[in-house]
């Protein structure tokens, strides 16, 4: 038995993979420095979490 | 979003690309901003800023098996995004790299002891016994990989940090998935603590009560509250962040008996749970940040 199946038990219930998920990468990224994938540091994040949470690469200001 | 105006301001995820990239050659990228109008990165054009939250939604590849037709799809998006960001006309609060290395807890913990700055005693070995003569008989567990993953029904499971012995991992192949061992701190406090820049803003939850992994408890999600008792652990979060590059970071800490202890840094984490007026500070030193205010 690895440990992930050792130590995992059920998400609470209505959890969506947006609350499960912290990270902004879930998958490898080809032609990227070897990444490796970003542990969940909160189950439930903010009740709060708007669109742009869910969005990814956010650009500033860029002159017309 | 409200913090930026429309104009020049582009959203652009893997998902999205279809709706935002009208063009990209070696020299240029011409994107749809959230206005509807179009802007142009590249030699000609003025120098860009951008944040990367994360690259694509939660779930977007959830059931895709590797290798599939599925994946070299998903994978061409990706391909295509990280095309994007290494425009080297775009300055990235936090580049790509850095943002990739700062996810791995080794890379944090090797940099917070270069700084100077207390850590759990840490390690991954393939044997209990000797997990259990540097830690002690009881550790935590955090996984290096994901902290959730889902069964094939659809239904979820999530790892919270907890203590385990020795004697509960004999038969287990500690390297077969491989988790970092952390010697048990007893917190008081726990701090989340945000950076951008040379920036911070604290948070505490009184500890008392808890377990190990406060995210246990729905409670503590909502319970945090703004603090300025701890400018030391403020400032060695900035000097940790700018050591690893990272212009945007989730940080905790915790606080025990012996001080402060720096637990995890997410250089994608969330704030917007945090109290006001951490929340909002840090989305207006977010916005200024790429407004270039």
């Amino acid at each position: 038995m690895d440990l992930y199946r050792l130590l995992s038990v059920p998400a609470p219930a209505g959890a969506t993979p947006d609350e499960l998920a912290a990270s902004p990468r879930q998958v490898e990224m080809p032609g990227m420095t070897n990444p490796h994938p970003r542990p969940t540091t909160q189950l439930t994040e903010s009740i709060e979490s708007t669109d742009e949470e869910r969005s990814g690469a956010l650009l500033g200001s860029v002159a017309p | 979003m409200d913090l930026l105006p429309g104009r020049g301001t582009v959203v652009l995820d893997a998902v999205n690309l279809s709706d935002v990239v009208q063009w990209l050659d070696p020299v240029s990228v011409r994107l749809v901003d959230v206005s509807g109008a179009a802007v142009s990165l590249g030699a000609d054009q003025v120098a860009a800023r951008g944040w990367i939250r994360r690259l694509a939604p939660a779930g977007w590849d959830l059931g895709v098996p590797l290798g599939s037709h599925g994946a070299a799809r998903l994978s061409s998006r990706l391909a295509l995004l990280a095309a994007i960001l290494r425009e080297p006309r775009l300055t990235w609060l936090t580049p790509v790299d850095p943002l990739f290395a700062a996810e791995n807890k080794v890379v944090q913990y090797r940099t917070a002891l270069a700084a100077g700055i207390r850590i759990p005693a840490t390690a991954v070995s393939g044997s209990p016994g000797d997990l259990a003569m540097e830690l002690g008989n009881s550790f935590v567990l955090k996984p290096l990989g994901p902290g959730h993953f889902q069964e094939p029904d659809g239904s979820s499971q999530v790892l919270y940090v907890r203590d385990v012995r020795a004697t509960d991992l004999a038969g287990t192949d500690l390297l077969d998935t491989p988790f970092l061992a952390q010697r048990v701190i007893a917190a008081d406090v726990h701090l989340r603590v945000v950076t951008v820049g040379s920036r911070a803003w604290t948070a505490e939850l009184d500890a008392a009560g808890l377990p190990v992994d406060w995210r246990e408890h729905e409670s503590a999600h909502h319970t945090f509250a703004t603090t300025d008792r701890w400018p030391q652990v403020e400032s060695d979060a900035v000097r940790l962040a700018t050591a690893l590059g990272v212009g945007y970071s989730s940080q905790d800490w915790l606080i025990d008996k012996d001080g402060p202890a720096f637990v995890d840094l997410n250089p994608g984490g969330q704030w917007l749970f945090l109290p006001e007026p951490i929340a909002t500070s840090v989305a207006r030193a977010l916005a200024d940040w790429l407004a270039g205010r």
